[in-house]
């Protein structure tokens, strides 16, 4: 990202402050879409984000790096969504018996096997699938990662490595014929 | 070298976080074991399908989208940066939309009412009570229009109308607003003690009215234009195919009511108390399941059908493989047992209180048995059915 650009937009031109919006907008929306799974979300999110940015441009301070700065804040707005969601569907779902419910908490991914990549992404928990979001999608370090999520490294670590074990299993059962076990 | 180090070594490298010893550690491992080469292949394969995920465009400019906001933000505060945004952008689009769902759900069963009591034999106190409902809708119909200026002329012209009805001065504005009112709205019958110009207006209105006396595919075609019954087309789809054709010409002979609903005579007094039920027994029905004499009708083509009683205290109706009777509240306070399938029945009222309906084999003709018809009767009073 464009230092000059950034400080520019820090010092109060509109413009460059567009442009910097403009710039980020695809890698915000990106993320957004993989990690709330539809478009119309992802735009949602993303236009949260790129507002809140536009407010807070200001606060941004050169120590982190710019990318991490942006991808902290669409991404705290996605888990913000994902809980709201959450907090919604179990709801609705209050009539669902426990027994069902430990089900779709617990083993879901062995109710719904995924038959490529991206549905097995869509089927891991939040904080995994955020992850493997600015992991790959993002192309993000661990260091960046932490930065971003403001998580040790290790703890980085550990979720990326479960997700991808996990990711890892949800496509091997359904290669072996989709046998729930 | 453990194999569960080894795990986290394959899992770094997927990283590049190994340093070179570490990786020439791993790859000596896993030469000798099968399981974790395995493990590395699969983690291999997986991160490669993950980085070639697809690069996910937005549909549209999100920066686009926001810019007026923006905009206006910028203005709002000296610095150039904006102090105050509404949460999202979007809701002031959502709440349009849901206005317009809901004004027009609300257009839809204003006109779903109406048609129910166009097609319900009105006393004169309920004409009188669509001659306002019909005001009403002109009114409506007037806010709702899109040309404001025509609006206003129209809705001039309705009061203008209601000023010089005993003049008898039809004017072209006048019958061009009530006839707007009547296009959204199907027409009150007529009432005897008309005036002329009533009577002009409500000519027309006769016309639409003929207009809207629906055929059987007209009521499929609303049923299913109608999602405030979303269980309609499923039965009748289901139902229809159920019945041989003679029974559908019986459910129709035992509608006199759909025959007289269908020839309106000139003063709306259409039709024999015997052979229709009194409003409020209608009415009833209304309540119980979607409309009245429309709905008979309907749920005649679709074998539904409705038997109210001589006295209309009571309304029998097939229901699937059974026969429930409805109070006068539409509440259900009996159903029959549930005959087989291939059972055609047909309900007859022998009293006020009595009901019989006879089952009999749909396949009895074809295979030249004679399985018996099964007579059954249903006593109101002690809530019972009885096998004759």
């Amino acid at each position: 990202m464009d230092a000059d650009l950034i400080r520019a937009a820090q010092a109060g031109d509109r413009d460059a402050l567009i442009q910097l919006l403009r710039d980020i907008e695809n890698s915000v929306y990106r993320t957004a879409y993989y990690i709330l799974k539809n478009e119309q979300d992802a735009l949602d999110a993303s236009q949260e984000a790129l507002i809140r940015i536009y407010k807070k441009i200001d606060t941004y301070q050169e120590k982190a790096k710019f990318s991490t700065w942006v991808q902290r804040i669409v991404t705290n707005i996605c888990i913000d969504h994902c809980r709201r969601r959450k907090e919604s569907t179990s709801i609705d779902e209050h009539d669902i018996p426990l027994q069902d419910k430990a089900d779709v908490e617990g083993e879901v991914e062995l109710a719904y096997l995924a038959k490529d990549v991206r549905e097995a992404i869509n089927l891991l928990p939040d904080q995994h699938r955020t992850v493997i979001v600015l992991r790959y999608i993002q192309d993000f370090s661990y260091a960046e990662i932490s930065e971003a999520l403001q998580l040790p490294i290790n703890t980085v670590k550990s979720h990326l490595f479960r997700a991808r074990q996990h990711l890892q299993k949800l496509l091997q059962e359904y290669q072996k014929g989709g046998v729930r076990i | 070298m453990r194999c569960e180090e080894v795990m986290e070594l394959i899992q770094r490298n997927l990283d590049d976080d190994l340093s070179s010893s570490e990786s020439a550690n791993m790859h000596e491992h896993l030469q000798s074991c099968q399981e974790c080469q395995s493990l590395y292949d699969g983690l291999s394969q997986l991160s490669l399908e993950l980085e070639n995920l697809p690069d996910i465009e937005p549909p549209i400019s999100i920066v686009d989208r926001i810019l007026p906001q923006l905009e206006e933000s910028i203005q709002a505060s000296p610095n150039g940066v904006a102090m105050h945004q509404p949460k999202t952008l979007r809701s002031p689009f959502l709440w349009k939309k849901w206005a317009l769902a809901a004004g027009s759900a609300a257009a839809v069963v204003a006109i779903w009412i109406s048609a129910d009591h166009l097609l319900t034999p009105q006393s004169d106190q309920s004409n009188v009570q669509m001659e306002s409902a019909a005001d009403n809708t002109s009114n409506y119909a007037s806010e709702t229009d899109p040309q404001p200026e025509e609006s206003a002329s129209s809705e001039l012209a309705m009061n203008r109308s209601l000023d010089v009805l005993p003049e008898q001065q039809p004017e072209q504005a006048t019958e061009k607003a009530m006839l707007d009112a009547v296009a959204k709205q199907p027409a009150p019958k007529e009432k005897p003690s008309s005036t002329p110009l009533e009577r002009e207006v409500k000519k027309n209105q006769e016309d639409h009215t003929v207009a809207l006396q629906p055929s059987p595919d007209d009521l499929n075609r609303k049923t299913e234009a109608d999602s405030s019954k979303p269980q309609a087309t499923d039965q009748q789809a289901g139902q229809e195919m159920a019945l041989t054709p003679q029974e559908k010409e019986e459910l129709v002979e035992e509608m006199p009511s759909i025959a007289a609903i269908q020839a309106p005579d000139e003063e709306g007094t259409t039709t024999p108390p015997t052979a229709l039920a009194p409003q409020e027994s209608t009415e009833m029905i209304q309540t119980f399941k979607a409309p009245a004499l429309s709905d008979t009708k309907e749920a005649a083509s679709r074998g539904e059908a409705v038997y109210p009683s001589p006295n209309g205290e009571w309304m029998a109706q097939v229901d699937g493989q059974t026969v429930a009777i409805m109070d006068q509240s539409g509440m259900e306070i009996f159903r029959s047992h549930t005959w087989p399938a291939e059972m055609e029945v047909k309900v007859e009222w022998l009293d006020e209180h009595l009901l019989q309906y006879t089952l009999s084999s749909a396949t009895r003709e074809e295979n030249g048995t004679s399985s018996e018809a099964e007579t059954w009767r249903i006593n109101i009073k002690d809530r019972q059915e009885q096998k004759q």
